[in-house]
């Protein structure tokens, strides 16, 4: 109470401040006043960081926080018909050092290095490089220059990449041993081995196909063949995995969300595996025995197009193509155009077949020489005027007599005809750089289509070739050929294919023309050199001029054979075309024999039952 | 004086309290055994959570060792998986049947199973049927032979083809 009675003779008393704290009421009005503002600056602060700025806030927690990892999808295998895998991916890790880390073996620099730590840091480069040459091959030794690589600035380098492509299981020995340390106790891991996923892509069959397969680059991309046409779908699409993460590991309620990987499709080809090896076989030694420089076999199912066997030669490894010469590393079979020869005589014979111009015993009167375009035309057998049935001249292999027949039917009907056995036109059987080749159209000159009635002044590949005749000899209808014969996706799913087309050529009656022409090339020339044991074969040889651009003229031959057995009921044809060849140059000489060998393990193989009738013996010339 | 005294005794005598029913009173907990209860509901709850996570905490741990062992073993059935691909390929089955003595076979014969017969003309072989098959494969060489030769044996008509 302030001294407010003043008595005259009272003390004095000092006037004294007194804060007017004593009324409860004020104090406690005070005092939530003040809890009151503290509570709107925290609310006011929530919704800021909360309402306002939310997204800003919470990524920048997660970017602390969370991590993403790719998962790379695996790439679709390749396999045969039969399962055999042709191309597969194996995990493979790229193994990268720190050699800083290894000199000091991952000592903490914050803090000084205590003498054991010191002694771990002598040892490490040693004992690191002798791990790594005990996995991967190397003298002792040879990783140490590594660890001491400077970088530009002089300091000691942070990232080497020791090797690519090492098989994972090696990498999960080396961590081990990394792990064991100096002792093998695991108690001192030598540190500084880092990997990152780096698959191989192995080819368990090695040359087997490698033309059609192709092989894959550095990056693990299809760059040629069925590898690189289909790469899209084989390389699938990579996963993602986000998760929380912290200095001591996972978090274990954190964000977690996986994005599988979807792997690639897996592709299965209508290649056999074991006869794609026979005629890779048969084709080399065909190709040593003729010396020719490049050669090429085929094997196809006659009733549904379907490529049994694709053989090139020379080949390659599909892992090491690097190795190879590159005018070797693609598919002659489709991408070579060649004028096919006398094989082309089936084809012009099913035409004039079909058109009920000739049967086999049509008689062909044949002059020794015919005018043709202002030259004479020969034969390969100089004769004077013989008398051969069609049939005569299919297996005698008359070029005279073949233009005669030719020109009983018009042009642009001939040129129809070659169209529809899918000749001038991509197969499309699958395989990347398909050429179209070139047949003349209906307005060709005369001479041109006298030429192309026996082989010459048209171009084919080899596959559109085996196509066409299997078209003439299987009854009529031409299928489209197929590489690819079914498709699966990672999940089980089919995989949709286009549907490959097939039409009538010819009839019945022609085509059964045409192979009892064929057969009598076998089975009534060659005094029975030509035939196999067992089996009814029919064929037909070529042996062209082989036109060479870079002297834009005819220099060397093709020497082919196309052979379709059992030739009661043709199932199989193979075709072989040898390239440049020096030791001789006719087609029933160096090619016959591969086609032979190839049918001998071809036929038993697909449950061929062999002849039980002999093949007949047609008369060949007339009027004796 | 007196009367006043007298006047409240009397008042006290009329004001004597009469016994009413008193409401009854609710029974409370002793403030000990109140905080206690709820303190040991605290401490069981805190427990649990301590258990489930620590608990999370280890699974997540050992869940991690099995991804990574997982991973091991699927690298090492991809190493054998290739080891087999490699050794089952058909160029590896003929060269480990030639190393066996086992020698192609060109006349092959079929039995046919619904009455025993035996169908084509079994022959023994020799071995030397099909030497393509069992030679190792070389890149061909162009033969020495001189390219001109092949020209000179067929004389040719220009721009015509030949077959035979």
């Amino acid at each position: 109470m302030s001294g407010a009675t003043q008595h005259p003779s009272a003390r004095k008393y000092r006037r004294s401040w007194q804060l007017p704290l004593g009324r409860s009421a004020l104090r406690i009005r005070v005092f939530m006043v003040v809890v009151a503002m503290l509570v709107v600056v925290c609310v006011g602060r929530a919704f800021q960081l909360q309402a306002i700025d939310a997204e800003a806030f919470a990524d920048q927690a997660a970017s602390k926080m969370q991590f993403t990892r790719e998962l790379p999808a695996t790439r679709g295998t390749i396999t045969d018909r039969n399962g055999v895998v042709l191309a597969a991916t194996e995990p493979a890790m790229m193994i990268t050092v720190d050699p800083d880390m290894v000199l000091t073996n991952g000592a903490d620099k914050r803090y000084p290095m205590s003498d054991r730590k010191k002694a771990e840091a002598e040892a490490a480069p040693a004992a690191v490089d002798e791990i790594l040459t005990r996995h991967l091959g190397g003298k002792p030794g040879t990783f140490l220059p590594v660890f001491d690589r400077l970088k530009a600035d002089g300091s000691r380098s942070r990232y080497e990449v020791i090797e690519r492509r090492v098989p994972a299981q090696t990498w999960v020995e080396i961590q081990n041993d990394m792990q064991r340390g100096m002792d093998g106790d695991y108690k001192q891991p030598w540190h500084g081995l880092f990997a990152q996923s780096d698959p191989i892509r192995t080819y368990p069959n090695r040359t087997l196909a490698s033309n059609v397969l192709g092989f894959v680059n550095g990056d693990g991309l299809g760059v040629a063949g069925l590898e690189g046409a289909l790469q899209d779908e084989l390389d699938g699409e990579s996963g993602k995995s986000v998760y929380d993460s912290s200095r001591y590991g996972r978090i274990p309620l954190g964000t977690n969300v996986l994005t599988p990987p979807v792997n690639g499709v897996n592709y299965e080809l209508t290649l056999d595996s074991d006869l794609q090896w026979v005629a890779e076989q048969a084709l080399a030694g065909g190709m040593e025995d003729a010396g020719a420089t490049t050669g090429m076999a085929l094997v196809m199912n006659v009733h549904t197009g379907e490529l049994l066997a694709l053989a090139n030669g020379p080949s390659f490894d599909s892992s090491s193509p690097g190795s190879a010469e590159s005018s070797d590393l693609g598919n002659r079979a489709v991408t070579d155009a060649y004028e096919p020869g006398s094989v082309q005589k089936v084809l012009t014979m099913a035409a004039l077949a079909d058109a009920k111009l000739v049967t086999p015993d049509t008689e062909v009167v044949i002059p020794p020489e015919i005018a043709s375009g202002g030259r004479m035309v020969r034969d390969a057998f100089s004769h004077g005027t013989i008398n051969l049935t069609a049939r005569g001249v299919i297996a005698q292999s008359s070029n005279i007599g073949t233009i005669q027949l030719s020109r009983l039917m018009p042009k642009d009907r001939l040129s129809a005809y070659l169209t529809e056995f899918g000749l001038g036109s991509k197969p499309g059987s699958g395989l990347p750089g398909e050429t179209s080749g070139t047949v003349p159209g209906g307005d060709m000159a005369d001479y041109t289509r006298d030429q192309i009635s026996f082989g010459q002044g048209l171009s084919v590949s080899a596959v559109q070739m085996s196509a066409a005749v299997a078209a003439a000899v299987n009854g009529g209808v031409y299928h489209q050929p197929t590489i690819i014969k079914s498709a699966v996706r990672a999940d089980g799913t089919p995989f949709e294919l286009p549907e490959p087309a097939q039409r009538r050529v010819v009839s019945e009656e022609a085509s059964t023309a045409v192979v009892e022409m064929m057969e009598s090339v076998v089975s009534q020339v060659g005094n029975g050199t030509r035939a196999i044991p067992g089996y009814r074969t029919a064929g037909k040889s070529g042996t062209s001029q082989r036109f060479d651009p870079t002297c834009k003229c005819y220099d060397g031959y093709t020497a082919s054979f196309v052979g379709v057995a059992p030739a009661e009921d043709p199932q199989l044809l193979v075709y072989v075309v040898l390239d440049e060849p020096t030791n001789g140059n006719l087609g029933s000489k160096l090619a016959l024999p591969v086609v032979n060998d190839i049918l001998q393990a071809a036929l038993p193989r697909y449950n061929v039952l062999p002849s039980t009738t002999p093949a007949p013996e047609k008369p060949l010339t007339f009027g004796e | 004086m007196s009367a006043q005294v007298s006047f409240s005794s009397i008042e006290h005598e009329k004001a004597r309290p009469r016994l009413t029913l008193v409401p009854q009173m609710r029974s409370t907990i002793s403030t000990v055994g109140f905080a206690l209860i709820i303190m040991t509901l605290v401490a069981l709850g805190m427990g649990v959570v301590m258990v489930v996570t620590t608990s999370v905490a280890a699974q997540s741990k050992e869940l991690s060792t099995l991804r990574v062992e997982a991973t091991q073993l699927d690298y090492r059935a991809a190493a054998l998986t290739t080891e087999l691909q490699r050794t089952s390929s058909t160029a590896m089955l003929a060269f480990r049947a030639s190393e066996l003595g086992m020698a192609p076979n060109t006349h092959p014969a079929f039995i046919r199973l619904s009455d025993g017969a035996i169908l084509g003309d079994p022959q023994k072989v020799t071995g030397n049927e099909a030497p393509y098959l069992t030679r190792p494969p070389k890149t061909p060489a162009v033969s020495s032979l001189g390219a001109g030769d092949a020209a000179v044996q067929q004389s040719l008509p220009v721009a015509a083809g030949t077959d035979q």
